[in-house]
């Protein structure tokens, strides 16, 4: 395993937009990395750049602190799980999950690949399937494969496209831990994409917000969620999505100057207590939690409530803000807390 | 619940299905099927077209004895399986490796795919004859080409008993190659390319590459275009017919010929058309097992 360094790199498909702009990143041996971001932010270009994929049009990819800008993809030495799932259609799901270590860069016995084949295809609840042709397996399964494939290998990093996103809730959540551990036993250097916050906040020793192609904040999930370095970030963590209100609306008293939006996360509104008074609009039943859209000044604010909330559409409800807890941006969306 | 039953007025869908495939039904009935079960009686009988006034009898399965019986039928066999195995591991080889090159992006692929497609295009008859000029010992392109590279003197590529197999082999190469290059091109560009990429992070060299991928990819393209040509040259017959009319001798005188001779020449229609049936049974026995085999392997 490696530290994966990126220097300023860029990477123009066609000459108008880039789809990574000079982006500069460390990933840690032994680290659990994860790129956020919505569709088209460039996640998987990035991924790519450092599988040696693409050419990067300027700057430089370090593996270890060693120059592999324009190492071959074989010679990087990187497994990659790719968004479509792209198994061997020709191949029996074992072969699929052996192909990687046939390799002549590898020299392994058939008895040393039975044997790790073996292992990887039990972890991932696939062992039924080793002999099944890859087109013959459900979205799931695939997806599984197509992980395990990386798995079986010990390259210097692992890169993981969105790889959980076609299973169903439970075998994601399974998966999650099981990756997670997986990561820790092997201390195995890991950049993973995703759209889903409940991956990213539970997996990720660092979380990287990308937005069309710039890389606007890295930090801890706690960081991340508990001090967001603008309003788009702020977006990106936390179900349900933080509340984004004009700063004449609470008119607070304390508050920095050329302060222009509030955000407010949902489980800093409390309600049935306090001097706010509005009306419910919307209410959704989270299992232990119940989260509420509340009519105020004809804004909507989402407020969490633990417990089942017994409230109808229409009723009066009181509640309070934390003001702790309020975050401040600036005309410019940026945290000025 | 009340049930709603549309019943539609005139024609039901599978009556209109039928009435649309009618017409093709009825030529393909009457210019496939009808000659070839006349065909089929005709191979029982002593008929010779060119005596419409004697007897036509029945002679029973004496047709087949006497064609199985005889050397000939052997050696045209012999000779149409070497043309054949030629042609095809010829066509099948250089194909793919020119399907593999024009795969890749380079400037001028199109124009070059299409140049090399031509040959294709002309009629078999044309290519014979004009393939006939470039072997002329004494004038022929071909014969000075081969000449500049070493010397081997003058040659006829035709005249010559050992040489003229391979020359009928070569045209036909030549002007066959770009068909099972397309079909196999058309198979290549089917495989998708980020197969090829995880192949690459799987540390997979290009040789390996070729084997897991591209060709369990392509390989059931490489068998169809095996089918098409194989049944094509198993009959075989205008452009050799063209460039050797058989000769020398009978050295590169095909099935098809042989048989063309037996009913065209000699008159001997009955006869012929056992040799036919025998023929048609061969292929058509041959083209059955090839398919179901393609079938299998295109499961796998
Ligand atoms: N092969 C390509 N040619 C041209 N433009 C491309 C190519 N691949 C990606 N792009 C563009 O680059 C940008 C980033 O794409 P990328 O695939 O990295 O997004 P992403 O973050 O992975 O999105 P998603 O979450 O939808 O997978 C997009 O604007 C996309 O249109
Ligand atoms: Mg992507």
């Amino acid at each position: 395993m490696s530290k994966i360094e990126l220097k300023n790199v860029t990477k123009v498909y066609d000459k108008t937009n880039k789809a990574i702009d000079d982006l500069s990143l460390i990933i840690n041996d032994g680290e659990f990395f994860i790129l956020l971001g919505p569709t088209g932010a460039g996640k998987t270009t990035t991924l790519r750049s450092i599988a040696g994929l693409e050419k990067i049009n300027s700057g430089k990819i370090l593996f270890d602190d060693e120059d592999y800008t324009s190492v071959q993809p074989a010679f990087r030495d990187t497994a990659f799980v790719f968004q479509q799932f792209s198994l061997y259609p020709h191949y029996k799901v074992f072969d699929n999950l052996a192909f990687p270590l046939k390799s002549r860069l590898r020299n392994l016995s058939k008895d040393e690949i039975k044997e790790k084949v073996e292992k990887i295809a039990k972890m991932l609840k696939i062992e039924s399937k080793l002999n099944n042709k890859a087109t013959e397996l459900s979205g799931g399964e695939m997806q599984r494969v197509a992980i395990g494939r990386a798995l079986v290998r010990d390259p210097n990093i692992y890169l993981m496209d969105e790889p959980l996103s076609s299973l169903d809730a439970k075998l994601r959540e399974t998966l999650r831990v099981e990756l997670k551990n997986i990561q820790r036993n092997l201390g195995a250097t890991i950049l993973y994409v995703t759209h889903d916050q409940a991956e990213a906040t539970t997996m990720a020793d660092r979380i990287g917000v990308l937005e069309e192609g710039k890389l606007v904040q890295v930090g801890t999930p706690e960081e991340i969620y508990n001090n967001p370095k603008s309003t788009y970030v702020a977006h990106r963590l936390g179900s349900p999505r933080i509340n984004i209100i004009d700063e004449e609306i609470l008119s607070l008293k304390d508050k920095p100057n050329n302060t222009k939006q509030l955000g407010i996360r949902p489980e800093n509104i409390k309600i049935n207590t306090g001097t706010y008074e509005g009306k419910i609009r919307t209410t959704e039943a989270l299992g232990a939690e119940t989260v509420i859209g509340i009519e105020y000044k004809q804004i909507e604010l989402l407020a969490l409530f633990q417990g089942s909330f017994k409230g109808i559409k229409g009723d009066n409800i009181k509640f309070d803000i934390d003001t702790k807890n309020i975050l401040y941006f600036n005309d410019r969306n940026e945290n000025i807390s | 619940m009340k049930k709603l039953v549309i019943k539609s007025k005139g024609l039901s869908d599978k009556a209109i299905g039928w009435l649309f495939i009618a017409p093709t039904i009825i030529l393909l009935l009457l210019i496939n099927v009808y000659p070839l079960i006349y065909a089929i009686r005709m191979s029982f009988t002593n008929f010779y077209a060119n005596k419409l006034t004697q007897v036509v009898k029945n002679v029973g399965l004496k047709n087949y004895y006497k064609i199985l019986g005889k050397e000939a039928i052997w050696e045209k066999m012999q000779i149409t399986a070497h043309f054949m195995f030629w042609t095809l591991s010829l066509q099948i080889i250089i194909g793919l490796s020119l399907a593999l090159l024009l795969n890749k992006k380079f400037k001028g692929n199109e124009l070059l795919t299409t140049t090399i497609v031509l040959p294709m295009m002309l009629s078999p008859a044309v290519v014979g004859v004009f393939w006939g000029y470039l072997y002329n010992p004494q004038v022929g392109l071909f014969t000075y080409i081969v000449n500049f590279f070493y010397d081997f003197g003058s040659f006829d590529m035709l005249g010559s008993g050992t040489l003229a197999p391979w020359a009928i082999v070569i045209v036909d190469t030549w002007m066959w190659t770009p068909f099972t290059m397309l079909i196999c091109l058309a198979g290549l560009r089917s495989i998708p390319g980020y197969l090829y990429e995880a192949a690459e992070v799987d540390r997979a060299s290009k040789w390996q590459q070729f084997v897991y991928i591209t060709l369990p990819s392509v390989l059931p393209f490489l068998l169809l275009a095996l089918l098409f040509r194989g049944i094509e040259n198993f009959k075989m017959f205008d452009m050799v017919m063209e460039l050797t009319g058989g000769g020398p001798g009978s050295m590169t005188e095909l099935t098809s010929m042989n048989l063309k001779r037996e009913a065209f020449e000699k008159w001997k229609t009955g006869y012929s058309s056992a040799y036919a049936v025998i023929l048609f049974v061969t292929i058509f026995g041959f083209g059955n097992v090839y398919v179901k085999v393609m079938n299998k392997i295109k499961d796998r």
